[in-house]
């Protein structure tokens, strides 16, 4: 038991200086650069401030619920919806997948293993300029293979007629960070298991169904926590992936077609291109809102299938 | 104790001695591309200068723009991408007003000042080329001139065009139609001509001007005007598109107009005289390349052309550097980096005094020069409203004529769309003023 007498001991109270010593300057840096700017966003979201503020004047929740009124602001919920839940279930199958076959004692495991998860080591704006090239429908490589092959008579404008389906491409082109994941995840399930399953006759499908995935279970709920609220928050891709040409380096003044117009994409343009600082904040805050409900409910009823030691326990 | 403050005040006044009697240096920050203000010139102004002013270069970024401005410290100098635009931020509060700098300057005469060519960076609050300056044209251009790809001309059999006389802007549909070729499957592999959705509403406005029509159906520019006559003339650029005449959703080109034309995928383009020096990059480009005057919308009727409001620079209003932030404008647009730029012909100088300067070395500039002339006769600041930035035309024409294009709807519901995507930011830029 601890004491009063304890707490305020001269050893006790160095240490708690010491603690609060050594991180002033991250309390310095989260409440100054994040507490802060985060609450004032949140009190221009109250306002009518655009970029140059003029007659400003607080309006209460005029932007929020004007968010819920504005179709083209529901489309890009909508859209960063359907992509996250595409982006998330192809991620994880895939890294699985990948998983799987990289766990086999094959040849060349090590390499293979770089060689898939290289590709998410690459800076997405690269990545998406590779995409960019690779889709393009006069030159792009994609094309050029399928028409060398027989297999189309002419290009197809990918980017144009699949907008969402060009940016989920990226979501198999980065499953390696799933893929490591799910590396470390198989190879904390106990050998032992494994070896008496196959004894009392379980085949491969048995054993990765009733041991295997119940045993890895944490970690593709952690993974599928992750990516929902990293694919909730995509920014980039719809940008760089935008069909419409670009001119020079204006990559962010050019507005991405209403499918992949995610939801920060066009709090981004609606902050910068239409000045509505209130507005973009407002819609950014609803979205905030809805990752942290979304994840509530996530951990709460997720858990029922999650296998945990303290489960084991209790 | 005492010894140590004795010892501190030695130091520091053997620190101070050196700089006391010496101006201190002052920085101008001056946001433009490298391609507007290279670094070259930079570092020579910033050596030679007897000022003591340093310039330094941000990188233009629109969005960092806002953000600095957000915070009250933008660029001293902002390169704009269209004058138009002062008509936008200036009932913000973002430029400062230089007409009196202009007054007593020695390098910059207002009497100098092509008044056509800057009108946008005059403004009085309602109209261009009126009342209080807030900067100038770094060179400006007549944005509707033709240049042509003459060997995909003679392939299609179509005659060189007149470079005096300028055809009209049906003749122009039938050129592009003949010109566009597809492919057994229907896919385009050339393009008619090229009017991107940014060249749009400027082609669009002399259109307008032309007709005696205006876009907005009132006084103030707040609704767009949906009189037949107005609406034919947007019908006309997303006829184009439909057609697959220029690049579109459905075909759409590999990059932006400049390139989709010196890559030999255009056979005509609406640039203007900019885009010569730009084109001067392609070999043969000599023999290659025709120009024609900006077309007019009746054979023999009025002309009009603009300048989309002319890449320039304006000071920002909170500079903490104002006079030395003109002393740069000064150098940039009249001294010696404004004359080497005349030289360069990338675009039409600012003042009249520089416009001998244009380079006319060949046929090819003699041509572009002659119509840029020609055509800077007709100015006229296109038909912008004040209530909304000039790219917010570009997104709203795109995401509505993309559902025509791909027959998801017909033009008449595009023209209803695009009308009321246009007079919904309106009125909110109406409303953020507290109009």
């Amino acid at each position: 038991m601890v004491t009063a007498a304890y707490h305020s001991s001269p050893l006790e109270r160095h240490k708690r200086t010491s603690f609060y010593v050594f991180i002033a300057p991250w309390l310095f840096g989260f409440i100054f650069l994040q507490v802060v700017p985060i609450a004032w966003g949140f009190v221009i979201s109250l306002s009518n401030r655009t970029a140059f503020p003029v007659a400003v004047k607080f309006v209460g929740l005029k932007n929020y619920l004007e968010v819920f009124r504005d179709p083209e602001v529901l489309t890009s919920y909508w859209v960063s919806f359907v992509y996250t839940v595409s982006n998330t279930l192809i991620a994880v199958f895939t890294g699985f997948i990948l998983a799987l076959l990289m766990d086999r004692n094959l040849p060349g495991r090590g390499f293979f293993r770089t060689i898939l998860y290289f590709p998410y080591m690459i800076p997405l704006v690269a990545v998406g300029w590779i995409f960019r090239l690779f889709l393009e429908r006069d030159t792009g490589f994609l094309n050029t293979v399928l028409v060398r092959l027989r297999v189309l008579e002419t290009g197809i404008p990918w980017m144009q007629q699949f907008p969402m389906g060009s940016i989920l491409m990226l979501s198999f082109w980065q499953a390696g960070w799933s893929m490591i994941i799910f590396l470390g995840a198989l190879s904390t399930v106990p050998t032992e298991l494994y070896e008496s399953a196959t004894i009392d006759g379980a085949g491969y499908g048995k054993r990765v169904r009733h041991i295997m995935l119940p045993l890895i279970s944490p970690f593709i709920f952690f993974q599928f926590v992750m990516s929902f609220i990293y694919a909730m928050q995509a920014f980039l891709q719809p940008y760089i992936l935008n069909p419409r040409p670009i001119r020079g380096n204006w990559v962010m003044r050019n507005p991405p077609p209403s499918e992949t117009f995610f939801v920060m994409a066009r709090g981004y343009y609606i902050i910068t291109a239409q000045n509505r600082f209130a507005y973009g904040l407002a819609m950014l805050w609803i979205l905030f809102a809805f990752i942290l409900v979304f994840t509530i409910l996530f951990v709460k009823f997720g858990g029922f299938w999650v296998y945990t030691e303290a489960e084991e326990r209790r | 104790m005492k010894v140590f403050a004795r010892l501190l005040i030695l130091v520091a006044l053997t620190l101070l001695v050196p700089v006391m009697g010496q101006a201190a240096p002052v920085t101008v920050k001056f946001m433009s591309s490298d391609a507007d203000l290279p670094a070259a010139f930079v570092d020579k102004y910033n050596k030679e200068n007897p000022d003591k002013i340093t310039i330094v270069r941000t990188e233009p970024d629109y969005a960092k723009m806002v953000a600095e401005a957000a915070a009250g410290n933008a660029s001293d100098l902002i390169n704009l991408g269209s004058g138009s635009d002062v008509a936008y931020y200036v009932p913000r509060g973002l430029f400062k007003d230089l007409t009196s700098y202009f007054q007593k300057s020695k390098v910059i005469k207002i009497d100098d000042i092509d008044r056509l060519g800057n009108a946008e960076y005059q403004f009085d609050g309602k109209e261009f080329g009126k009342g209080a300056w807030y900067g100038l044209a770094k060179d400006y251009n007549n944005i509707g001139a033709i240049t042509y790809n003459k060997a995909m001309f003679k392939a299609a059999g179509i005659p060189n065009l007149s470079e005096t006389v300028p055809i009209t802007y049906d003749e122009l549909y039938q050129l592009a139609k003949k010109l566009t070729k597809k492919d057994s499957s229907g896919k385009v592999t050339v393009w008619g001509t090229d009017i991107s959705p940014m060249w749009t509403k400027f082609l669009a406005s002399d259109m307008a001007s032309m007709a005696g029509l205006s876009f907005y159906a009132d006084a103030e520019k707040t609704k767009m005007n949906r009189a037949p006559a107005m609406r034919d003339i947007w019908k006309f650029f997303a006829r184009l598109a439909v057609e697959d005449l220029i690049p579109n959703a459905k075909n759409p080109a590999p990059a932006w107009t400049n390139s989709n034309f010196t890559s030999e995928r255009v056979g005509f383009v609406q640039l203007g005289y900019w885009f010569g020096q730009q084109a001067r990059s392609v070999p043969g480009f000599l023999d290659k390349f025709g120009w024609a005057p900006t077309p007019v919308l009746k054979k023999g009727g009025p002309r009009v052309t603009n300048t989309l409001g002319a890449t320039g620079v304006v000071m920002y209003a909170k500079s903490k550097v104002p006079d030395q932030a003109f002393k740069v404008f000064e150098w940039y647009m009249g001294g010696e980096y404004g004359q080497v730029r005349a030289k360069t012909g990338w675009g039409i100088p600012p003042l009249k005094s520089l416009l001998p300067m244009l380079p006319e070395g060949d046929a090819y500039d003699k041509s572009r020069k002659m119509i840029a002339f020609d055509d800077a006769k007709y100015f006229k600041p296109w038909q912008t409203t004040g209530w909304v930035p000039t790219t917010v035309w570009d997104d709203n024409w795109t995401k509505n004529v993309e559902p025509l294009v791909k027959g998801q709807i017909n033009t008449d519901k595009f023209l209803d769309n695009y009308f009321d995507s246009m007079d919904k930011v309106i009125a909110e830029g109406k409303a953020q003023l507290g109009q």
